[in-house]
């Protein structure tokens, strides 16, 4: 469960130095507070010690990809409950299907999708994740 | 001629024959196999003895696809009737199943024998392209991989140019929001084009996934033609929609059927002057879906109307008028049309207009594994 003061923290997990400053600075202005990784290593180390309220995951990455990552995720009873987006350029049915599987609710294709509607399914997913948790 | 200088002359001949790295077959007016080569013999696995007065088709087993080609679909009837040399190539994607069951790919040619004036068979000649298969799909594995690559950065540019234009980080004057429009629009032209070009990559790989799902078809239709509307509305075009309300759900890939009706729709849009008509048509024919599209637009010229499925083609009569065609759509459309067991035709007068017809079969879309979707 995520306490209070962690609702509007994110954790950006992207390799391109451009695409991470653009996302970063876009959400920072929305008013979510930024922590990032570059590779899948470094992002689980900052899931455990920085505890984001919601990761926003590529997923071809150097040093354990997306999938690995959330796989890991998925095995932590303190992390398997974290909201996943994945923001990739991978768009195929194959990789959605195992990213759902492996318990994303949402997944977007970089190249495909514009920034506020990145921002939107962010909150929309932290809203679920809120009433998911007051309800549990 | 003296017997012997005949037996040199046929002994001559004979090395020449089996000296050939193609193999070469000739047939008479039966279709029976009179002469087959060494590298015939090799490539086939068949003693040319052995074949010698057999039936061509039983010897010269021809697959497409992975699929049985019907002796019919050869084009070794047409040579003969129409006394044309056919050549058949990498992108016609002919196999030919040699005796011991191995499957290899082949470029052939076939031509008429004539002997005084007269068609007295066909001559076959043809060879292993694996070789060049190997380098093609390297070719396109590699299109593949650059077009996805393309997209990081594509997706930068279009992040990026997103947040300046909404003014996320200061004010804009009226031609710096111009320029910048007309940035990110190009921008999302090429995603687009990046888009297109890895469903031909996946296309000319083989390794596209056909995925039923009962569909609505006139539902896809209309999501498509709403995202549609502002063009259509830009050009102030009258829309004239018929579905017949007998379609009935259809087992169907809907990403597949999405990429059809997003290709003809938009052609229809773009290669239609303002003020014209675009017309869309759904109706039950006998086993088939059949789609129309049609609009009063440029049509095809008469001259350009048999390579309009050709990769990268465009029609001369549109390229000074439209920049942003790629050659790709109605390829597309085409292999995701025939994977889907549908068949696509048009009619077109230059100055005119053009109606694209597509049958697609109600029994619905054979499921077809593979390794990558369209998207």
């Amino acid at each position: 469960m995520a306490d209070a003061n962690t609702l509007g923290k994110i954790l950006l997990v992207e390799d391109d130095k451009f695409l991470s400053v653009a996302l970063g600075d876009k959400l920072t202005r929305e008013g979510f507070t930024i922590i990032k990784a570059v590779n899948g290593q470094e992002a689980l180390a900052k899931v455990r010690s920085q505890r984001p309220a919601l990761i926003l995951l590529d997923l071809m990455m150097p040093q354990k990809n997306g999938f690995e990552v959330l796989a890991e995720l998925k095995l932590d009873e303190t992390t398997k409950n974290i909201p996943v987006i994945i923001l990739s350029n991978l768009g195929q049915e194959a990789d959605i299907k195992k990213a759902k599987e492996l318990g994303v609710r949402e997944y977007l294709v970089k190249s495909d999708v514009e920034m506020k509607t990145v921002v939107e399914k962010i909150k929309a997913e932290l809203a679920k994740s809120v009433n998911g948790n007051f309800a549990g | 001629m003296t017997e012997i200088e005949i037996r040199d002359r046929q002994e001559q001949l004979n090395a020449i024959l089996s000296s050939m790295a193609e193999g070469l077959i000739a047939i008479d007016n039966e279709r029976r196999i009179i002469l087959m080569n060494q590298a015939a013999g090799i490539l086939l696995r068949t003693a040319p003895p052995e074949a010698t007065g057999q039936e061509i088709k039983q010897i010269l087993a021809v697959y497409r696809d992975n699929q049985p080609l019907a002796y019919q679909d050869l084009p070794i009837e047409k040579a003969i009737t129409e006394r044309d040399i056919i050549s058949i190539g990498l992108l016609d994607n002919l196999s030919v199943k040699a005796k011991n069951g191995r499957l290899f790919p082949i470029a052939m040619t076939i031509a008429p024998l004539l002997a005084k004036g007269e068609i007295s068979g066909a001559i076959i000649l043809f060879r292993d392209i694996t070789k060049d298969r190997e380098i093609d799909q390297a070719k396109t594995e590699f299109v593949s991989l650059a077009s996805h690559q393309l997209k990081t950065p594509l997706s930068a540019i279009n992040w990026y140019s997103e947040m300046v234009l909404e003014e996320e980080v200061g004010p804009l004057n009226e031609k710096q929001k111009e320029y910048l429009k007309n940035l990110y629009d190009a921008n999302r032209r090429m995603v687009e084009l990046v888009n297109s070009l890895l469903n031909v990559s996946r296309i000319d790989l083989g390794a596209f996934a056909v995925e039923p799902a009962p569909t609505d078809f006139s539902a896809v239709a209309d999501e498509v033609l709403t995202e549609l509307k502002p063009q259509i509305g830009l050009k102030k075009l009258r829309l004239d929609k018929e579905y017949d309300k007998q379609v009935p759900s259809i087992n169907a890939d809907p990403k597949l059927l999405r990429i059809i009706f997003q290709n003809l729709l938009s052609n229809a849009v773009k290669y239609t002057a303002p003020n014209g008509v675009i017309g869309l048509a759904l109706k039950k024919e006998g086993d088939n879906v059949l789609i129309r599209v049609t609009d009063t637009g440029y049509g095809i010229p008469a001259a350009d109307q048999g390579k309009i499925f050709t990769k990268l083609f465009r029609a001369d009569n549109v390229r000074d008028k439209e920049a942003e065609g790629t050659g790709l759509g109605l390829y597309i459309v085409k292999a995701v049309v025939e994977a889907g067991g549908g068949r696509i035709w048009f009619d077109s007068l230059e100055g005119r207009g053009t109606s694209f017809f597509i049958t697609l079969p109600l029994v619905g879309m054979k499921k077809k594994a593979g390794t990558r979707g369209l998207t």
